[in-house]
């Protein structure tokens, strides 16, 4: 490992922490600008954009400081000072802080270009870009914080803005119930990261702290062989997971994110996509040393998590017709694909941190642009989201759709684009794992059928809105946005295109800070093309029922009936959480608690309120007014102490 | 020859005189009164003793204690002519206000 360990600070020190500081700064700048003055409102936007702009240049200031500086020990750094008790408070940059701070940064900047446009006419606009300005901030200090408790409060603070900007729209009841929704939901993940800090903790509490990143990564290995079946640091493992599936929506924490898309689509696109999803994987790869090092089933647990999460929300995503929400459940089911690939490392080893980060990069380019075009889309059409009542928009909105259709092919890993450099060798990496072991077949399986679902949904969606008639007003008269959405959508698409050129540069980056060797994958050329064998086939169904519809969708889903029915109430998922779990058991449980509170913890309050004043109506009585009467009570005091000392001591 | 029990037999006597005096009044003047007795007695206790074991400095702690017993009682007046003043009397079994 080369991270240096900075003792003073120097100016990349600075611009690292200037990185995550600027937006949050931002934040009451633009909000009393555009509270006491129109002209504020109208330059909120190039305001946030520029700040984010900066927080990018320094990003890569930082970055080109590892890869331009000729003295490998001074490559990366942690720049820590005390804060309270044994917590520290700092940064720390290494390759796969950098890279999420540049992604983060980069995507950021696009989409507030893009949100310059698509906000132009909301009166509250100061308020919209204030709050992604601080949540941009938020998720860069999360990226660079050099300690576990650090981290949480950034966490914290993104999930607050997602509850903030997904109830953007607060008078829509949609939006303000699906921010609660959102912020209930994770908040069941946030108490599990918290435990699971304090688990870390109390574990290592012998050694160095290893709550500070920098501890952790070189102590937990040498922790871990000295006692291998610490069962402390799995549980703390397992706890911190919980914390990245409720951020990351993973299996069963997932259903959030589609109810979240009520928020304006730039949100969706800024925090449900591309950045604030991903911290639950940025956290696993974080404390990574844990799941590789610890006990074996931490490891199988974030890689089964993972495969199934990728299936599952890819079948939901093939039955939904709002535009927004398939796009939530392909980010569900890729973000899955990501956790998986993290998994694997348990048999392979820290380089699969690599894979899945880039995927990662990938997915944020990927899915920003889809989110940006259907975003285009949404702000032609009025918001009209149903996918159906939209249909021939390819010659209405060209360059729009040509953006989302470079997307949709990237996002299938369609080669030669970026897609398919990412996922088909995370699929592979699955494949090899399988080899080292065998249990790892079913990931490699869902993995795999993974992919058919997802060139089955994505492509769905690009056939039923780019081809045939359009079957709605508004979709008749739609054309392309102005240039200052478009821009964005145009470098977000050369990104797709051309990122798969990086894919071993961008490996090599990661592994020659792990001090990994880079193994070559040893698998059967037919299992290597097997992805993209299902993604054809997927093509083809997909082409059938939704472009020429020579088959009847309709029909499917009748011949299948029982299996339609519960793929299409998301597999009675919301049914359980709402109906069974909250209303049956927890509100049971918040009415019993009520109770208790107000007879029990009042009664208690009360009662002791109610003896004294009960008691002191006795008491006063003996206030009675009269000098003398205190003077005899004192002089018969006096004496009777003296009488006391007298027969104590035997004499004065 | 005055005897050192001589003296602290009537500086006793003073004390209880005073005690009494304090227990029993009902005017503010008498209790102020009393309270003088009470601190004459402490006082000739003092000398008392002073003489007896040839320290001069009791004499000179007397002669301070005085002065504050003067300071003190003129305290005691001053509250007495601002109640008078505010018409309440110094009778002091009706000076209850602040009780229950």
């Amino acid at each position: 490992m080369n991270i240096y360990q900075l003792n003073i600070w120097n100016q990349y020190v600075i611009a690292a922490f200037m990185i995550f500081v600027l937006p949050i700064v931002m934040f009451p700048i633009i909000l009393l600008i555009g509270k006491f003055s129109e002209f504020g409102k109208k330059i909120s936007g190039i305001l946030a954009t520029s700040g984010i702009f900066i927080s990018f240049i320094l990003s890569w200031y930082v970055y080109s400081k590892g890869t331009f500086s000729f003295d490998p020990s001074y490559y990366y750094f942690n720049y820590e000072f005390p804060w309270f008790a044994n917590i520290t408070w700092g940064v720390y940059v290494d390759p796969l802080s950098i890279t999420m701070a540049l992604m983060v940064s980069g995507v950021s900047f696009l989409i507030h270009m893009f949100a310059i446009g698509y906000m132009g006419k909301d009166p509250n606009k100061h308020i919209y870009f204030a709050e992604t300005s601080l949540f941009t901030g938020g998720m860069l200090g999360l990226v660079l914080s050099a300690n576990l408790v650090m981290l949480f409060l950034f966490w914290e603070l993104v999930g607050l803005c997602s509850y903030l900007l997904i109830g953007f729209w607060y008078f829509k009841p949609n939006a303000a119930s699906a921010a609660k929704k959102a912020f209930i939901v994770t908040r069941v993940g946030d108490v599990l990261l918290i435990l699971g800090l304090a688990v870390l903790y109390w574990a290592t509490i012998n050694t160095n702290n290893t709550l500070s990143i920098y501890n952790l990564d070189t102590q937990i290995p040498m922790l871990i062989n000295k006692m291998h079946s610490n069962f402390q640091l799995a549980l703390a493992g397992a706890l911190i997971l919980g914390g990245a599936i409720g951020k990351s929506s993973q299996f069963p924490l997932h259903v959030w994110i589609p109810d979240a898309m009520e928020g304006p689509t730039t949100v969706s696109a800024l925090i449900h996509a591309a950045t604030m999803v991903t911290a639950g994987i940025y956290l696993v790869a974080r404390v990574y040393p844990i799941y590789i090092y610890g006990q074996p089933w931490v490891g199988f647990l974030v890689l089964y998590i993972g495969a199934f999460t990728a299936f599952l929300a890819g079948t939901i995503g093939i039955v939904v017709n709002d535009i927004k929400r398939i796009l939530a459940y392909s980010t569900i089911s890729q973000l899955g694909y990501m956790l998986s690939a993290l998994g694997v490392g348990i048999v392979i080893g820290e380089s699969t941190v690599g894979y899945s980060l880039y995927h990662l990069v990938v997915h944020a380019f990927l899915k920003a642009l889809l989110f940006l075009s259907a975003g285009s889309i949404l702000f032609m059409l009025l918001d009209i989201r149903d996918i159906r009542k939209m249909g021939g928009l390819w010659k209405k909105m060209p360059i729009t759709i040509t953006a989302m259709f470079l997307g949709a092919l990237t996002l299938i890993g369609f080669p030669p684009l970026a897609g398919y450099f990412s996922k088909d060798a995370i699929i592979s990496l699955s494949y090899y794992g399988y080899m080292e072991n065998t249990s790892l077949f079913y990931a490699w399986f869902l993995l795999l059928i993974g992919t058919f679902l997802t060139t089955v949904y994505t492509f769905r969606m690009f056939f039923v809105v780019s081809l045939g008639k359009p079957k709605s007003y508004a979709a008749e008269n739609a054309k392309d946005p102005p240039w200052v959405m478009i821009v964005p959508l145009i470098i977000l698409s050369i990104l797709s295109i051309i990122y798969g050129v990086f894919q071993s540069d961008f490996y090599n980056f990661f592994n020659g800070v792990y001090n990994m060797s880079t193994f070559k994958f040893d698998i059967p050329w037919y299992i290597e093309w097997l992805p993209f064998i299902f993604v054809l086939l997927g093509l083809l169904i997909a082409y059938l029922y939704y472009a020429t519809y020579k088959l009847s969708a309709e029909n499917f889903a009748r011949k299948s009936g029982i299996i339609y029915k519960i793929v299409k109430n998301k597999y009675y998922l919301d049914f359980l959480f709402t109906n069974i779990i909250a209303e049956r058991f927890m509100l049971i449980l918040a009415k019993v608690f009520n109770l208790i509170d107000k007879y029990v913890i009042d009664g208690i309050v009360n009662g002791i309120g109610w003896i004294f004043k009960n008691l002191s109506d006795y008491f006063k009585k003996i206030q009675v007014g009269i000098v003398q009467y205190y003077a005899a009570i004192m002089l018969g005091g006096l004496i009777a102490i003296l009488i006391t000392v007298i027969i104590l001591i035997g004499g004065i | 020859m005055i005897q050192l029990w001589m003296d602290l037999f009537i500086s006793t006597l003073y004390f209880s005189i005073g005690i009494i005096g304090i227990l029993l009044a009902r005017g503010g003047i008498k209790l102020l009164m009393s309270v003088e007795i009470i601190v004459n007695a402490a006082n000739l206790n003092i000398l008392a003793w002073a003489i007896n074991i040839q320290d001069y400095n009791g004499i000179f702690f007397v002669l301070l204690s005085i002065s504050i017993a003067a300071a003190e009682s003129i305290i005691g007046f001053s509250i007495f002519v601002a109640l008078h003043r505010k018409g309440k009397g110094i009778d002091l079994t009706k000076l209850s206000d602040l009780r229950w």
